[in-house]
């Protein structure tokens, strides 16, 4: 639903639409090819109109014959191919310019996605991203290559064409003069109105198309409650009040249509009056009078084309709202310094009073916390949600940096190193595990592309996935991803094993699913995961006792601060908040 | 062909107001016209300086087309406008009530948000039809009709031209261009998706590819797909202007092919010269009705393409429902008996002859791993699945035999995520009794524990709650569901993991509430969580469509099996996320 109409949006719009238009200089030539287009093309409608008005002035009051009028036939029948061939050339200029604006946004919002990282994807929902870049930069298509260029057009056709009346004939010239610039005028008075109205209506017809969605969507509680004939009903009744309102509201929006119409319609009428009688006066020439007339329609023609595309330039800029909200997001910022190479494995991870916050927010997520992740032992995260088990991790692969401490590796600031490199040296294990839209086979791969059949299939088998994959029905090459086959969650928790298995990463770093799968996928992924631990540094969000009790240590969080470290026995001991936690758990008496 | 008739026939309801509209549109197109011959006759009279009285009929017919297109062209936007909102209100209602008699398996898929929300802007799509398909083209024909039937006055021969070229102008130029452009919407539509797809994943799966050192490959993949798109544009544009260039050099033709063809007319006596700019202005004026029938066939392929999805949807002979309509409509109540149920779809066996009862008055729950079936059981009972083999029964009727309606009356159904309309809380609550008073409400808001949430809101009962209920959270969202089910007043509830999406605390306490709303009712509860399950008075563990345990609680703890090993697991985690 959108909001009503008000002084702050059409602030938003006029704003959207200054930076689509400047946005679009970024192919200025291309524009300047297109305004030179229409100069020449104003130039060939004036041959053209000059042709046919000496033929046919021949002919009537001449008297001539074919023969005796060829020369101005062969320029009549030249301008007019002339003139057909330059409208193939404003409409390829014309998606020249839009399809490289249209590929110079989508660029810049791809390689703003992925510089905004994690942090901030996990915000958003994908499928409207996806609808933004795809089609909602499909829609600026009519801005730049209709509105733009009718724009260009109605600027440069019009004032050739008065120009030249004004010149040939000066009485017919000045009704132009004077006629023209009021269409722009009136347009603009009615239009401020009408914009109102039309932006309503629009938004009228997508509340009506989102109802409809929404009563399907909802079909199932309808049916349970017996209630589709009454929805049936009320889809008639809402669709046929809003009709007959926005029929109330499109008699005043059309009525910049009806201005347009009459000007261009009765300017032309007063033009061919006007000649018509002083032509009987006989102070003007019929060839000429023909001439003016036959040029009044195209000085308008301009006009009338660029209100028909005014719909494409109020879409685009609606769509572009969105487009350069997502380019406005303020990046991360990126470090100047040249990256240091990763030390050797292995990793202990020390945190030295760090403290976090996400972009566009103050609320610190992290405070001061110091701890550290010792070289090749378990380390547990504990801690209510929202205390900021998932942050440390984030901070550990660099999508978000710490607001003020530090993070060292073995002696040295994390956020020196090389971020490509030290990515190398990170498995994770996630609650969500992603599939791309490939197979099994190549799902595993992306972990090592140089990795052999034969070891993709050992990483499989010690992740415990090896059995489900080979029954599925081709196997390795069964496509996963969305829209292909089903994996259970503790089947993709295996898959994601298997990558971290096949990475051979030293570090590891998992985030525990936090309510039970079935008991025999569970068996099978602590099966696989305490033969990945082994060796590795690893930190874990832990959502099990049993994580917790066979942790070398554990860190309790406590909003945002570290509250405690130690194993299960000091904590018990030491720490209230780890006491309550493990309390809460009805299987457990201390 | 049958799509286009079927859509046809939705206009047939309106056929005054489009006989209308259409003539209002011919209208505009033939007043044109008639301004530009008339301002052609004009000129052309006064050129032989007759006294200016004889002029006046002829500068009043100036004057009066040009007026009167302007206002024939406003009549005719604002009548084509309300027959599109008359349509389209039409479309929807009759694609709803085909909907309803769909089976539901069709529409539950995991794809299916994406699905509806793509036959929505189908049904959108084809209001279409009317303002861009059918109008235009039945203009052109007018218009062409009267051109040709005004020329043949002066001239058979111009007559004939005139007509070939304004018919190849409105047929052959898109037919040409269509048929020129025809793989690049495909590849278009395939590209975006493609597009789409990856930028999908991109986002999805983004902390995969910064781990794996993916993101720069798949930019660079992203960005061969926008210059492909870029490169299929420019293409596709070297076409669009080819039609441009065409249907402009079509007239032009036109005005050539009349000129050439009444110059002897004059030289021979056979025409008065006086007519010849008429004439030639007439033809110019004639060919704005054909200039924009490309985007008519456009319009024509996309309606008809999605008129045929939507009909291949509702495509009768798949449906199965509308069975048992005139069967008893007495009250549904008693044992319910599921008998060697076999049920599965897309050749996937889900429940293999399942067998069980659920007494009258007792709670039963069935519990198991996600995907092995048991949400099938409820979907069975409402209808909205058809078994494959065997038969269920309430108090001993078959399903079959039993209306859906009174069906859906006698059992109130709580699902695992709530859905609610984007409307205001009362209207969300009514359609589970219509006409409900106030004081019921309050009533069942109050017997939900809702009470405090209702005081919050602005406007009481009549607060919208946001789009899909967005303003709400999960466990409100789950006491609705509640109201409703109270409100309905049945019997038999069945219930489908009411609490997989809320945390601990919450959960206590909506199963709490649940518990004592459900005391005397029969209760088929379904969940794969394991909480109060000495709350039961049998419990069944489903697994790969078949029942692996039954007992009460009690009795399951004291065995081995997959509900030991479950209960033990649960008691592994910790509550800390909700604690």
């Amino acid at each position: 639903m959108r909001p009503e109409f008000s002084k702050e949006r059409q602030a938003e719009y006029n704003l959207n639409h200054r930076r689509l238009f400047r946005y679009g200089l970024r192919v200025k030539p291309v524009w300047i090819a297109i305004g030179l287009l229409s100069l020449i093309t104003a130039a060939a409608i004036v041959v053209m109109m000059y042709g046919l008005s000496t033929v046919v002035d021949a002919v009537f009051m001449g008297d001539k014959a074919i023969p005796d009028i060829m020369p101005v036939l062969l320029i009549l029948a030249g301008a007019m191919m002339f003139r057909g061939v330059l409208f193939w050339f404003s409409e390829v200029l014309a998606q020249k310019a839009a399809s490289a604006l249209k590929e110079r946004l989508r660029n810049d919002l791809s390689e703003k996605i992925s510089k905004l990282g994690p942090a901030w994807a996990g915000r958003q929902q994908s499928g409207e991203l996806a609808a933004t870049a795809v089609e909602g930069v499909e829609k600026l298509d009519d801005y730049y290559a209709r509105f733009l260029p009718a724009g260009i057009h109605m600027m440069i056709v019009p004032v050739i064409i008065a120009l030249f009346v004004l010149y040939i004939d000066w009485l017919s010239g000045l009704i132009l003069v004077i006629t023209g610039p009021l269409i722009p005028v009136f347009m603009t008075l009615i239009g401020m109105k009408a914009q109102e109205q039309t932006q309503k209506q629009w938004s009228v017809l997508s509340r009506l198309s989102s109802h409809f969605l929404d009563s399907v969507q909802g079909l199932r509680t309808l049916k349970l409650f017996n209630q589709t004939e009454t929805k049936q009903h009320e889809i008639e009744t809402i669709s046929d009040r809003f009709r007959s309102t926005t029929m109330g509201v499109l008699k005043i929006a059309f009525l910049s249509g009806l201005v347009l119409e009459l000007f261009a319609s009765i300017a032309t009428a007063l033009v061919a009056v006007e000649i018509g009688i002083r032509l009987v006066e006989g102070f003007i020439g019929f060839q000429l009078g023909l001439f003016v007339l036959l040029l009044a329609p195209e000085y308008y023609l301009p006009f009338r084309m660029f209100g028909a595309q005014h719909h494409a330039g109020m879409e685009g800029t609606e769509a572009a709202g969105r487009i350069f909200e997502i380019l406005d997001t303020p990046e991360p910022e990126e470090r100047q310094e040249p990256a240091i190479s990763v030390p050797n494995a292995p990793f202990a991870i020390h945190f030295q009073g760090v403290s976090a916050v996400y972009p566009n927010s103050t609320k610190p997520v992290l405070q001061d916390c110091t701890f550290t992740v010792e070289e090749g032992r378990t380390t547990a995260l504990v801690g209510r949600s929202g205390s900021g088990k998932t942050t440390l991790l984030r901070l550990i692969t660099r999508e978000l940096t710490p607001q003020h401490g530090q993070i060292i590796i073995n002696g040295m600031p994390l956020d020196l190193l090389d971020e490509g490199q030290w990515l190398q040296q990170i498995a994770a294990v996630n609650q969500q595990v992603w599939l791309f839209d490939d197979t099994i086979y190549g799902n595993l791969k992306i972990a090592r592309p140089d990795a052999p059949y034969e070891d993709i299939v050992a990483a499989a088998k010690q992740a415990e996935a090896h059995e489900f994959i080979s029954a599925l029905p081709q196997g390795y090459q069964t496509r996963a991803g969305e829209g292909a086959v089903r994996l259970s969650g503790g089947e993709r928790q295996r898959l994601s094993i298997a990558r971290a298995f096949l990475k051979d990463a030293p570090i590891i770093i998992l985030d525990e699913p936090s309510s039970a799968l079935d008991p025999e996928s569970e068996h099978k992924i602590s099966l696989a995961l305490q033969r990945l631990f082994k060796n590795r540094t690893v930190l874990i969000i832990a959502h099990r006792l049993s994580t917790v009790y066979n942790a070398d240590r554990i860190v309790v969080l406590e909003e945002g601060k570290v509250s405690g470290t130690g194993t299960h026995r000091q904590l018990v001991q030491s720490n209230n908040m780890y006491r309550q936690l493990i309390q809460a758990n009805p299987g457990v008496q201390l | 062909m049958t799509t286009l008739l079927q859509l046809t026939g939705f206009l047939n309801a309106y056929r005054w107001r489009v006989l209308a509209a259409i003539l209002l549109g011919a209208g505009t197109v033939l007043a044109g016209v008639g301004l530009l011959a008339s301002s052609g006759y004009l000129i052309s009279a006064a050129a032989l300086q007759p006294p200016i009285l004889d002029l006046m009929v002829i500068i009043v017919s100036v004057r009066f087309f040009g007026i009167s297109r302007a206002v024939l062209r406003y009549s005719e936007r604002l009548l084509s406008h309300d027959i599109t909102f008359r349509l389209l209100m039409n479309m929807r209602s009759w694609f709803f009530g085909k909907l309803v008699r769909q089976p539901a398996q069709k529409l539950t898929g995991y794809q299916s948000a994406e699905l509806l929300s793509s036959i929505t802007s189908d049904v959108d799509e084809l209001q279409n039809f009317y303002v861009r398909v059918v109008a235009p083209v039945v203009v052109a024909i007018v218009v062409i009709g009267a051109t040709t039937f005004f020329l043949y006055h002066f001239n058979p021969w111009a007559a004939l031209a005139a007509f070939l070229l304004l018919t190849l102008n409105g047929a052959g130029v898109p037919l040409l261009t269509h048929r020129l452009a025809k793989g690049y919407g495909k590849k278009q539509v395939e590209l975006r998706g493609k597009l789409y797809h990856r930028i999908v994943e991109g986002v999805q799966g983004i902390e995969e590819s910064r781990l794996f050192g993916l993101q720069q490959s798949q930019l660079e993949e992203r960005q061969k797909l926008h210059e492909q798109l870029a490169e299929l544009d420019r293409k596709q544009s070297r076409i669009t202007g080819l039609q441009d260039t065409l249907a402009n050099g079509m007239q032009y033709a036109a005005v050539f092919v009349a000129l050439l063809v009444t110059v002897p007319l004059v030289i021979s006596g056979d025409l008065s010269g006086v007519m010849v700019a008429m004439i030639l202005l007439a033809v110019m004026g004639s060919f704005e009705a054909t200039q924009n029938l490309g985007t008519a066939f456009q319009y024509l392929e996309s309606t008809e393409k999605a008129a045929d999805k939507l009909l291949d949807l509702i495509n009768p002979k798949q449906s199965e429902e509308a069975s048992a309509e005139e069967g008893d409509q007495k009250l549904v109540g008693g044992d319910i008996e599921y008998s060697g149920v076999t049920f599965g779809y897309d050749h996937r066996t889900i429940l293999r002859d399942f067998s069980l009862v659920i007494p009258e008055g007792l709670h039963t729950a069935v519990v198991g791993p996600t995907g092995s079936g048991k949400s099938t059981l409820l979907n069975l009972l409402m209808k909205f699945y058809q078994p494959t083999s065997g038969a269920i029964r309430i108090g001993g009727r078959e399903l079959t035999g039993i209306p859906e309606e009174a069906l859906r009356q006698a059992i109130s159904v709580v699902d695992q995520q709530t859905y609610l309309f984007t409307d205001t809380l009362r209207n969300n609550l009514t359609i589970a009794r219509p006409g409900a008073t106030d004081d019921e409400l309050r009533d069942a808001l109050k017997m939900a524990e809702m009470e405090k949430f209702v005081q919050n809101l602005p406007n009481g009962l009549d607060t919208p709650i946001g789009e899909h209920g967005k303003s709400m959270s999960g466990g409100e969202r789950q006491r609705l569901a509640l109201a409703r089910a109270i409100l309905k007043n049945t019997s038999i509830w069945a219930l489908d993991e009411p609490t997989a999406n809320l945390d601990t605390l919450t959960e206590q306490a909506l199963l709490q509430t649940i518990r004592r709303l459900t005391r005397s009712k029969t209760v088929l509860w379904i969940t794969h969580r394991l909480v109060d399950m000495d709350q039961f008075d049998n419990i069944i563990v489903l697994k790969e469509g078949k029942p692996i345990q039954s007992g009460t609680h009690e009795e399951l703890i004291s065995q081995k099996g997959w509900y030991r090993d479950m209960l033990g697991l649960q008691l592994d985690y910790l509550e800390a996320g909700s604690g």
